[in-house]
């Protein structure tokens, strides 16, 4: 549990300290490797409950993503994202305007920005 | 006979002398190179024709195929060097920043061949694109471009650009090619300087 939680503090700090206009591609010559559920769900708890704070939205997944409770969220079964699928998300989720970010924690219609539908056909994150 | 000649030498030498130390020092003639100094700022928008991590905009029904990369800002400066009234070599260096979405800043150094008539110019670069955030990266570049001039030094220009940047590995590719063709317009400041 303590590993998991370095590993999303440090894919937050990653995506934090570095911030085209070919937009979010990585660097040549970094090779693909998969993305931990778990790290990516702590990560995007994190970064929903800043964007969460920072717009004031309090949405019920708002509430959840600063709640104590750790992540429930898991990839649909025969999605396999890549890393740089979910840096590539977690970067959008950052930079997304308050409106929007209204739009991707609706309670009702909640949207999905395109950077995050690595599990398009399945329930994605 | 011999000392009537050594004076007579004697005294020419010192004549000579004394006029060279009351001229002005006249300096050699300047062989510079006239050059021109180029300032720019530009607008643009882009089409990315490939997208396997789905980067915002998505056009048409898949997200992996072609879509609108950010709006962004482009600073140039370059130098040219060589006759105003022919073909131009120079150097160039455009800094490109992301205008909306992932904050992004590229680094552009290219060559340029610049030629002028009258109250347009046109020109072609070369270079390579360093992506220098949020990852870094690299790119090839090459752009054709025009200025109208509509004061002595001072015009619109408008550039089609067009690139190919390298990213991340995917499963299928060990460095995937991202090919982007840009247009962008903006101001220009021409400043030729003669020598």
């Amino acid at each position: 549990m303590r590993s998991r939680t370095v590993a999303a503090t440090s894919l937050v700090a990653l995506i934090f300290g570095v911030g085209a206009t070919v937009g979010d591609i990585g660097s040549c010559g970094q090779s693909p490797e998969d993305l931990d559920a778990a790290t990516f769900a702590s990560a995007r708890k994190t970064v929903d409950c800043e964007r969460c704070t920072e717009c004031a939205l309090t949405t019920e997944r708002c509430v959840a993503a600063c709640s104590d409770a750790g992540p429930t969220e898991t990839f649909p079964p025969n999605c396999a994202p890549l890393y740089q699928d979910g840096v590539v998300c977690l970067r959008a989720l950052l930079n997304a305007s308050c409106s929007d970010y209204a739009q991707y924690v609706d309670d009702t219609e909640r949207l999905v920005p395109t950077e995050c539908q690595f599990c398009l056909g399945e329930a994605g994150p | 006979m011999k000392r009537t000649a050594l004076a007579v030498f004697a005294a020419q030498f010192l004549v000579i002398a004394s006029a060279r130390a009351d001229e002005p020092l006249v300096p050699a003639p300047p062989h510079h190179l006239p050059f021109t100094v180029h300032v720019a700022g530009f607008f643009g928008d882009g089409l990315r024709f490939n997208d396997p991590y789905r980067l915002a905009t998505v056009l048409g029904s898949s997200a992996e195929g072609v879509s609108r990369t950010a709006s962004y800002v482009d600073l140039a400066a370059a130098i040219t060097l060589g006759d105003p009234r022919g073909f131009q070599n120079g150097f160039a260096l455009h800094v490109t920043l992301a205008a909306e979405g992932v904050q992004q800043t590229v680094v552009t150094p290219s060559y340029v061949l610049y030629r002028r008539f009258r109250d347009v110019a046109a020109y072609a670069r070369a270079g390579s694109a360093i992506v220098c955030s949020p990852d870094l990266t690299w790119g090839l570049e090459g752009a054709l471009g025009g200025i109208a001039f509509v004061r002595a030094g001072i015009g619109v220009t408008a550039e089609i650009v067009g690139d190919v940047f390298y990213g991340a590995g995917t499963r299928e590719v060990s460095a995937a090619a991202y090919p982007i063709l840009s247009a962008q317009i903006g101001l220009a400041v021409a400043y030729e300087v003669l020598p």
